[in-house]
């Protein structure tokens, strides 16, 4: 490959300057990476499949390949949310850009988001907290930052944990947070789930205190000072949605290990299982997590709700402060009525505290089920 | 059997007159006309193989290309850009279908290390030894620069994804991305000038 046609490859790799040394080097790294080409029996095979899946509209409705699901511990992603992630997407005004975000969360997009609308300016930085919604399971804030002229939003953001509070003070531990870029490099939109398993059942309503404690903008222009915009504190109401609570405490035995259903939680955003089994493997509890699904007359979790689009966000994985492991499915099953059958298919963990196995990766560990209970709602 | 082979037949034809068209046309096509998925997969398809071949081997790599279409297929209809390139798209699911195959596999990850092959495209075969004991050098510096950076540079060039594709598969900014694949060639290239 000559020069010129690395620099038009590679354009992101190549600064103004380019020295021979770098040229030759992302050249070298391209033959290397070369690799072969997908065998060709691959090709037939699939287009067979595909063929298959076009004939067959009933058989593509019942996928067999699972819904990947992002197994994401509470610890990681307090420090997803810390690090307010952002998507590099571009060409979005700020509103369009939270629609997008909400729409690679599974289902958020139907839920009955309340405006805020509040917004903030500090050292030429302005945080807005546009949209939230709260359930007994979920409350969700999403919110923009948009930082001055000169400075990058990419590298913008928020030094240290965004917090939920209530008016006692008690706080909301994070589940998961992601970002998207705005419509200029100067905005960026983001999303935060926070837990709320903490709410008594009957509560209908919240006053909130959700702070930003350290906003920050990188100059653009090298050696220029960086921007402080410092903390940023949103006071808001917010109506809570219900939930229907199903005591089950059943338990199930596979290869040797008990599992725990204990409840289910059914509210409009997700519906959560509760489950308690031992940890094994020299990996701690925290970091044990079961892959479940759910299934009942006519509907299976493992196949795409209507209405939702892409291989986003499908449920979180995490363990509450209590110790129990609990998985969600995204969604609003509260309509499904019935008997469910709830299948642990696995407990699997990946070891996220030891140092690594050598290969540069985590230790990981799987039990293999079946676990599985039968429940019903009312 | 008989019709399978025969729609097998029609998508790679739909792939090759449908090859040239912009990428926008193409996901408009598969989504109206399901045989027109032959294009988008052959414009792709060496890309997410090669990526797995990395990340879980050659053994598993075709299985896995074939699971990514697969459901990149079925999710078509349901497929809107919303800046969110197609490539990226497919990236997501690829990363996400390796994660379950460690999982489910109980194996480690791989290495994320390409394995030098044969360059035998070369004028000399002296120009030919040249390269590979420049090739299997560089090699010897991923090992030292860790597998999250090994696997930017598995997407950059095995995947052929630009930093704004990679940065919508990681969740990032463009320019952190931008930012990371610079430093990490900055750090290749200081010892591999002093060779």
């Amino acid at each position: 490959m000559r020069a010129s046609q690395i620099s038009d490859v590679y354009p992101d790799l190549l600064s103004d300057e380019v020295d021979a040394v770098t040229t030759s080097l992302i050249r070298d790294l391209g033959d290397l990476y070369r690799g072969s080409s997908a065998p060709a029996g691959l090709r037939h095979s699939l287009d067979a499949a595909l063929a298959e899946s076009r004939h067959s509209p009933v058989h593509l409705a019942s996928a067999h390949a699972r819904r990947s699901r992002f197994g994401i511990r509470a610890s990681a992603l307090m420090v997803a949310a810390a690090a307010a992630l952002v998507i590099g997407v571009v060409g979005y005004a700020v509103a369009p850009a939270i629609q997008q975000l909400l729409a690679t969360e599974r289902g958020v997009t139907t839920l009955p988001m309340q405006d805020i609308a509040q917004s903030q300016t500090s050292n030429g930085v302005t945080v807005k907290l546009d949209r939230a919604y709260a359930d007994v399971n979920r409350i969700i804030v999403a919110y923009t930052i948009q930082v001055p002229a000169g400075f990058d939003n990419s590298t913008s953001g928020i030094d240290g944990k965004i917090t939920l509070n209530d008016a006692q003070g008690s706080t909301f531990p994070v589940i998961e947070g992601q970002g998207v870029n705005g419509d200029t490099p100067r905005t960026i939109a983001g999303l935060v789930s926070f837990d709320a398993e903490s709410l008594a059942p009957e509560t209908s309503r919240l006053d909130l205190r959700l702070k930003f404690p350290d906003v920050r903008a990188k100059a653009l222009q090298q050696g220029a000072s960086d921007l402080t915009a410092g903390a940023f504190v949103f006071n808001f109401i917010l109506p809570v949605g219900p939930g229907r609570t199903v005591t089950v405490n059943k338990s199930a035995i596979a290869n040797g290990v008990s599992v725990t259903l204990d409840r289910m939680v059914v509210t409009q955003s997700e519906t959560r299982m509760y489950m308690t089994f031992p940890a094994s493997a020299g990996i701690g509890a925290s970091d044990w997590y079961a892959d479940v699904h759910v299934s009942g007359a006519g509907w299976d979790s493992r196949h795409l709700p209507a209405g939702f689009s892409g291989e986003m966000t499908l449920g979180s994985m995490f363990t509450n402060r209590s110790g129990e492991h609990i998985t969600t499915f995204s969604g609003d099953y509260r309509s499904r009525h019935g008997e469910w059958t709830i299948t642990v298919d696995a407990l699997s963990a990946v070891d996220t505290k030891a140092p690594s196995n050598g290969s540069g990766q985590p230790k990981q560990a799987r039990v293999a089920g079946p676990w599985t209970f039968t429940v019903s709602l009312p | 059997m008989n019709s399978v082979a025969g729609a097998d037949t029609l998508l790679l034809k739909a792939a090759r007159s449908e090859g040239d068209h912009d990428e926008a046309d193409l996901i408009r096509a598969a989504q109206e006309r399901p045989e027109a998925f032959g294009a988008l997969y052959e414009r792709h398809v060496d890309r997410v193989y090669r990526y797995f071949q990395l990340r879980v081997g050659p053994a598993d790599a075709a299985d896995l290309t074939q699971q990514v279409f697969l459901k990149a297929f079925r999710s078509l209809p349901q497929y809107k850009s919303r800046g969110l390139p197609f490539l990226a798209w497919l990236f997501r699911i690829a990363r996400n279908l390796a994660t379950d195959h460690h999982r489910s596999s109980m194996q480690s990850p791989g290495e994320l290390l390409p394995d030098v092959i044969d360059a035998t495209n070369l004028a000399s075969p002296e120009e030919a030894t040249l390269q590979i004991e420049r090739l299997r050098y560089l090699r010897s510096l991923l090992r030292d620069i860790g597998p999250d950076k090994r696997e930017l540079l598995a997407m950059r060039f095995a995947g052929g994804l630009t930093s704004r594709e990679i940065a919508a598969v990681m969740g990032k900014s463009e320019a952190a991305i931008k930012k990371q694949l610079n430093r990490i060639i900055h750090t290749l290239k200081e010892q591999y000038h002093e060779s």
